[in-house]
C-alpha cells in the first residue's frame, strides 16, 4: 500500500500548473532541472514574467568586466562576466523586450553587436551594423505576417536627426 | 441526493450541490437530469472522502453567505457594508480551513491533485498545485528530487547544458 507516487509521471498540464505557481526565477529554473519530463514540459518560453532587474556595472580586469543584476521583486542577485562588458555601460542598452541586452563587441569590431539575455544566457550574434549613434533595441518577437522571429533595432543620432531602424530576421539572417 | 461510487466500490451519498462542485459531475447532471448514481473510476474511497470533505465545506460556506445576504435584504437594514465584512471574515476562515485541510502527506497530495484534475474542481486543483509549488520553493534541485523521490535521468552533459542556460540559479 505504501508505494511512493511517481511525481515525474504527472500529466503535462499539471506539471505546467505547478511550474506557473513558481514566480521566482530561481525556483522555476531549479524545477526544470529535476528530470527530463519536467524539463520538457516547462519550456524556457514559459518563464515566469519578471519585474525589471536593476543592473550594476562591476569593473573587473582589462579582459572581462561584470554586470550584477538585482531583482527588487524577489531580492535575487546574479553576476555575469563577459568581455563585451569592458566598454562601459554606454555600450549596453537594455531593450524593452524579454530583458535582452544589446552589447557592442569591440574585441571583434565596433560594428559587431550581440543580443544577450542574462536570464537565459541566450545570445544572438548580429551581422555587422554600421551605426554611428547608439543602437537601441526596440523589439524582439514574432512577426505576425510571416510568423518568424524578427528583431528591430533603432539607431539614435544626437541631436535628433532622422533615426533609422534595422530589421533582423533570425531565420534568414 | 446523488450517489458517488469510488473506484474500490464504496458509495457516498451527497447533496447535489456538493457533487456539483465538480465540473464533470455538473455537466453530467445537466445532460441527464435523472442521473442519481455516478461511478468514479479513477478515485478510491480514501481520496474521494477527502475531496467530498472539501466540497462540503465550500458549499456550506457559500450557502451561509447567501443566506446572510438574503437575511440582510429581507430585513432591509442599512448599508451593504455588513455583508462585505461578513464575506471577508468568512473568506479568511475558509482560507485558514483550506490551509489546514491541505496539510497532508505527499502521496495523498499527489492523489488529490489527480482527483481534482479528473473531477475538474478548480478550487481544489488550485489549492493542491499551490501546495506542491510551496513545497518546491526555496529548495535546490537535489532537494526537490529527494523530496518527491524522483530519479535524476539526465546525462551529465545534459545536466551541464541546463545549468549553463541559467548560471545564476545554481550559484
Amino acid at each position: 500500500m505504501c508505494d511512493e507516487r511517481d511525481w515525474s509521471g504527472l500529466p503535462i498540464e499539471l506539471i505546467n500548473l505547478i511550474s506557473k505557481k513558481l514566480p521566482k526565477r530561481s525556483d522555476f529554473v531549479k524545477f526544470r532541472a529535476v528530470c527530463k519530463t519536467w524539463c520538457s514540459y516547462t519550456p524556457l518560453s514559459d518563464y515566469p514574467p519578471q519585474f525589471p532587474w536593476l543592473i550594476e556595472h562591476i569593473p573587473g580586469t582589462h579582459l572581462v568586466n561584470g554586470l550584477r543584476f538585482y531583482s527588487s521583486f524577489s531580492s535575487e542577485t546574479g553576476t555575469i562576466f563577459r568581455k563585451e562588458f569592458n566598454h562601459g555601460t554606454n555600450c549596453m542598452r537594455p531593450g524593452p523586450s524579454h530583458g535582452t541586452l544589446i552589447l557592442n563587441d569591440r574585441s571583434i569590431s565596433t560594428h559587431s553587436y550581440v543580443l544577450f539575455n542574462p536570464l537565459t544566457n541566450e545570445e544572438i550574434r548580429l551581422p555587422f551594423l554600421h551605426f554611428s549613434g547608439h543602437p537601441y533595441l526596440v523589439w524582439t518577437g514574432t512577426n505576425s505576417i510571416h510568423n518568424q522571429d524578427v528583431i528591430v533595432i533603432e539607431q539614435q543620432y544626437f541631436p535628433t536627426k532622422n533615426d533609422s531602424l534595422a530589421f533582423y530576421d533570425r531565420d534568414n539572417n | 441526493m446523488i450517489t458517488l461510487t469510488s473506484s474500490d466500490g464504496v458509495q457516498f451519498d451527497v447533496r447535489e450541490a456538493v457533487a456539483k462542485e465538480s465540473q464533470i459531475i455538473r455537466d453530467m447532471i445537466q445532460d441527464d437530469c435523472v442521473i442519481t448514481n455516478i461511478p468514479l473510476a479513477n478515485v478510491n474511497h480514501k481520496i474521494l472522502s477527502i475531496v467530498l470533505e472539501y466540497c462540503q465545506m465550500h458549499v456550506d460556506k457559500t450557502e451561509m453567505e447567501v443566506n446572510a445576504s438574503k437575511h440582510q435584504t429581507t430585513t432591509g437594514e442599512g448599508s451593504s457594508s455588513v455583508p462585505v465584512a461578513l464575506k471577508v471574515s468568512s473568506n479568511k476562515n475558509l482560507n485558514d480551513w483550506d490551509k489546514e485541510f491541505i496539510n497532508v502527506d505527499l502521496d495523498t497530495l499527489y492523489d488529490l491533485i489527480l482527483a481534482a484534475n479528473y473531477l475538474n474542481i478548480s478550487g481544489l486543483l488550485n489549492l493542491t498545485t499551490q501546495a506542491a509549488a510551496d513545497i518546491i520553493k526555496g529548495k535546490t534541485t537535489e532537494e526537490i528530487r529527494a523530496t518527491f523521490n524522483i530519479k535524476n535521468d539526465f546525462t551529465p552533459e545534459e545536466e551541464a547544458a541546463i545549468r549553463k542556460e541559467n548560471p545564476w540559479a545554481f550559484e
